[in-house]
C-alpha cells in the first residue's frame, strides 16, 4: 500500500470529520473565488468597454474616483485637446446611473456624440441607430432589453421624459450590454447638464507611439490644470468601487486563509491524538520519522486540495448566481481564468502544509515506547 | 492642597462647560452659513414617504437647482415623477425672509407658504435654506455622537419671527461642515420634525454632503431622501430663476 493510499484510508476512517473539514475549507475558498472573480470582472468589464470603443486616452478631472467621473463643461477642454499633436478625434461622453422603470433597478444611461467613433464597435441586432443628435430615441443593450422587458417601438421613461426604443444592440462589454444609450445632446438635456461630459475620449492617429502618448499626458497635465489624461486601465484602477472591491477580496483571502489553516491544524491535531498508539506501532515497526511527517502532510494536503477543488466550483456557482440577481445584472461580469484556479489550488495546498506543520512535527517526535503506553 | 483642589475644580468645571476649544459657536454658525455657498448646483433625489398611518404614496423624484450667495439664496425645485408632479415647479428665495412660489408655466405663479410640505412629503422649503445659521442666538450645548460621528450640539433661537420654527437644534460635524441631525421646534418648544443624515458623499478635504437623509415629522410620518445624481458646478442661466425675477420686478413696480 502506498503512502498516499494509506493517508486516504486514514481520512476515510472518519468520514464525518473529513466532510466537515473539507466543507469549511471549500466555503473559504468559494468566498475567495467569488469575490476575486467579481472584483477582477468589474475592472475588466469597464476596461473592456473603454477599449472596445477604440479610445486611446481619456481626459477627466483629477479628483474623479467615481464609477463615472463628475461632469465638467467640455467646450474649452475639447478645443485645447483637439490641437494636440497626433490627436485625431476628441469625443465627449456623459453617463448616469438612472432608474428607467418604476420597479426595476437603476441602469447606466450613456450619452454619446452622434456619428462619433464610439458607436462603431456596437453590433445592432434589431432596429436602427438614432438619426441625429436631436432625435429623442434610445438604443438599449441586449441585456438591458431583457431586464427592462422592452422591445423596439416601445418607450422608456428617463428622468420624466419618454424615449422611443429605436434599436437593440450587442456589445462585448457587459456594462454596455446592460446600458441604455442615447445621443450626447439628449443625455445632456434629460440630465440638465448642457454642454457637460464625464470624460473626453481621445483617439490618436496610427503613427502615435508610447512616447507620443506620454507627451500628450504631460501636455494635458501642464496646460489643463485640474484635468488628467490617462489610459482606460488607469481610469478603471483609480475607480473607488474597483479599489473597494479589490480590498474586500484581499481581506477575504487573508481571513479565509487563516480560518482554513486553523481548521486543518485542528483536524490534524485531533487525528494524531486519536492515533498516538497507531503512530507508535508504525515507529516500532521501523517507520522513519520523516515518513510519519510525510503521512500527516499528505492527509492535510488531501483535505485542502479537495476543499480547494470544491471551493472553486462553489465560488464559480456563487459568482454566476450573483450575476443573475436583478440588482447586479449588467453591472458585474465575473472573470474566471485557469491560472487563477491553479493559484487558488496552490493556496489550498499551502494552507494544508501550514496547518499540518505542527501536527506532523508532534507526530514525528513521539517515542514509540510512550506512544504504545498511550490510552 | 486646598488651593490646588480649588484649581483642579475650576479647571474641570471649565472643561465641562467650555465651548469646543478650537472654534467658537459663532464661528461654527458662520462656517455652516458659508459652507452652503455656491454659484450653482443641482441635485436629483428620490423621495420615499411613509405616512403616519403606514401608507406609502408613490415615490417622488425631484431636481433641485440652487444658487447660494451671502445676500441672496435661491432654489428651484422641479417635479420629475410621478406624472402628477411632473413639470410642477417651486421657486424660493431667501433675502432675509424666505418666500416661495409654485407654478407650471413661469408666467402664472402663485404664492406658496415656505413652511408647507413640498409635494406632500416631509420636505420643507424653509429648512433647505438653513436660515437659522444667521440668527443671533447660537448656544453650544455639548458634544455627542450621531451615527458614529462626533458632533457639536448647537441651539439656534430667534424671537419675534413670524414663523412656526423658533428654535433649531443642530448637531454639527464641524470638520465635515454638515449637520448630522437637526431638530425643529416651535415657540412652545414642541418638536416639529427631525432631520437626520444616514449616509454621506465625500466631497474631498474631509467635507461631507448628505447622500441619504430622513425627516421624521411630529406625527411620526417619515420621509426618506436619497440623492442619486448631482452637479456641483451647475450653470445657472437667466431662465433658471426667471419666475422669481419676475416676482421681484412686480414687487418693485408695486412699491413705486
Amino acid at each position: 500500500m502506498s503512502l498516499m493510499q494509506f493517508a486516504l484510508n486514514n481520512l476515510l476512517r472518519r468520514p464525518a470529520r473529513t466532510v466537515l473539514t473539507v466543507s469549511a475549507i471549500s466555503l473559504g475558498i468559494a468566498a475567495i473565488v467569488a469575490l476575486t472573480s467579481i472584483a477582477w470582472g468589474f475592472e475588466a468589464s469597464w476596461q473592456k468597454a473603454n477599449d472596445a470603443r477604440g479610445t486611446d486616452l481619456i481626459v477627466t478631472r483629477i479628483s474623479s474616483e467615481n464609477t463615472m467621473p463628475s461632469p465638467f463643461r467640455a467646450e474649452k477642454i475639447q478645443a485645447a485637446l483637439s490641437v494636440l499633436p497626433h490627436v485625431q478625434e476628441v469625443v465627449g461622453l456623459l453617463s448616469e446611473l438612472l432608474s428607467v422603470s418604476a420597479d426595476g433597478p437603476p441602469v447606466f444611461v450613456f450619452g454619446w456624440l452622434h456619428d462619433s467613433y464610439l458607436w462603431n464597435h456596437l453590433k445592432l441586432s434589431q432596429g436602427r441607430w438614432p438619426n441625429d443628435n436631436k432625435e429623442p430615441v434610445v438604443v438599449i443593450g441586449a441585456l438591458a432589453a431583457e431586464m427592462l422587458n422592452k422591445k423596439i417601438g416601445e418607450h422608456v421613461e428617463i428622468e420624466g421624459k419618454s424615449f422611443l426604443v429605436s434599436g437593440i444592440f450587442e456589445s462585448n462589454a457587459v456594462v454596455e450590454n446592460g446600458a441604455v444609450i442615447m445621443t450626447l445632446a439628449q443625455a445632456q438635456q434629460v440630465t440638465d447638464k448642457p454642454g457637460k461630459v464625464n470624460v473626453l475620449n481621445l483617439k490618436v492617429d496610427s503613427s502615435t507611439n508610447e512616447a507620443d502618448l506620454r507627451n500628450i499626458k504631460q501636455q494635458v497635465k501642464h496646460t489643463l490644470p485640474g484635468y488628467i489624461a490617462i489610459t482606460s486601465g488607469e481610469l478603471v484602477s483609480k475607480n473607488a468601487v474597483v479599489r473597494i472591491s479589490k480590498a474586500m477580496s484581499s481581506a477575504t483571502i487573508l481571513i479565509s486563509s487563516l480560518v482554513g489553516a486553523l481548521v486543518v491544524f485542528n483536524t490534524m491535531l485531533m487525528s494524531i491524538n486519536e492515533r498516538t498508539r497507531e503512530i507508535g506501532i508504525l515507529l516500532a515497526l521501523g517507520w522513519q520519522r520523516i515518513t510519519i511527517m510525510k503521512l500527516i502532510f499528505s492527509e492535510a494536503v488531501m483535505l485542502t486540495m479537495l476543499g480547494g477543488m470544491m471551493g472553486i466550483l462553489g465560488g464559480v456557482a456563487i459568482a454566476l448566481g450573483l450575476e443573475q440577481i436583478e440588482l447586479m445584472r449588467g453591472k458585474i461580469d465575473a472573470l474566471f481564468s485557469v491560472p487563477f484556479f491553479v493559484l487558488v489550488l496552490g493556496l489550498s495546498v499551502f494552507l494544508g502544509i501550514c496547518g499540518g506543520i505542527y501536527p506532523a512535527y508532534k507526530a514525528s517526535r513521539l517515542l514509540p515506547s510512550a506512544a504504545l503506553r498511550y490510552e | 492642597m486646598k488651593r490646588s483642589g480649588i484649581f483642579i475644580f475650576v479647571l474641570l468645571s471649565g472643561m465641562a462647560y467650555a465651548e469646543p476649544a478650537a472654534i467658537s459657536v459663532q464661528d461654527i454658525a458662520k462656517k455652516m452659513s458659508i459652507a452652503k455657498h455656491s454659484n450653482g448646483f443641482e441635485v436629483r433625489m428620490n423621495v420615499f414617504v411613509t405616512k403616519a398611518n403606514g401608507a406609502h404614496p408613490l415615490p417622488i423624484k425631484l431636481a433641485v437647482i440652487g444658487q447660494m450667495a451671502t445676500d441672496k439664496q435661491r432654489l428651484l425645485i422641479r417635479g420629475i415623477s410621478p406624472k402628477a408632479i411632473r413639470g410642477h415647479f417651486v421657486a424660493a428665495e431667501n433675502v432675509g425672509d424666505v418666500r416661495a412660489i409654485k407654478y407650471q408655466t413661469s408666467n402664472s405663479s402663485s404664492d406658496l407658504d415656505p413652511y408647507s410640505q413640498l409635494f406632500d412629503s416631509g420636505l420643507v422649503i424653509w429648512d433647505m435654506f438653513s436660515p437659522w445659521w444667521g440668527w443671533r442666538e447660537q448656544v453650544w450645548q455639548g458634544t455627542e455622537q450621531v451615527n458614529k460621528h462626533k458632533c457639536e450640539r448647537i441651539r439656534s433661537r430667534i424671537n419675534g419671527l413670524n414663523s412656526e420654527v423658533r428654535e433649531v437644534e443642530s448637531c454639527v460635524d464641524v470638520h465635515a461642515q454638515i449637520s448630522l441631525r437637526t431638530r425643529f421646534y416651535d415657540s412652545q418648544h414642541v418638536l416639529l420634525r427631525t432631520t437626520s443624515v444616514q449616509s454621506f458623499i465625500h466631497k474631498g478635504q474631509g467635507l461631507l454632503a448628505a447622500k441619504k437623509l430622513t425627516i421624521v415629522g411630529a406625527d411620526q410620518s417619515k420621509t426618506e431622501i436619497e440623492i442619486y445624481a448631482g452637479d456641483e458646478e451647475y450653470q445657472v442661466t437667466t431662465e433658471t430663476f426667471a419666475a422669481l425675477e419676475r416676482l421681484s420686478l412686480n414687487d418693485q413696480q408695486d412699491v413705486r
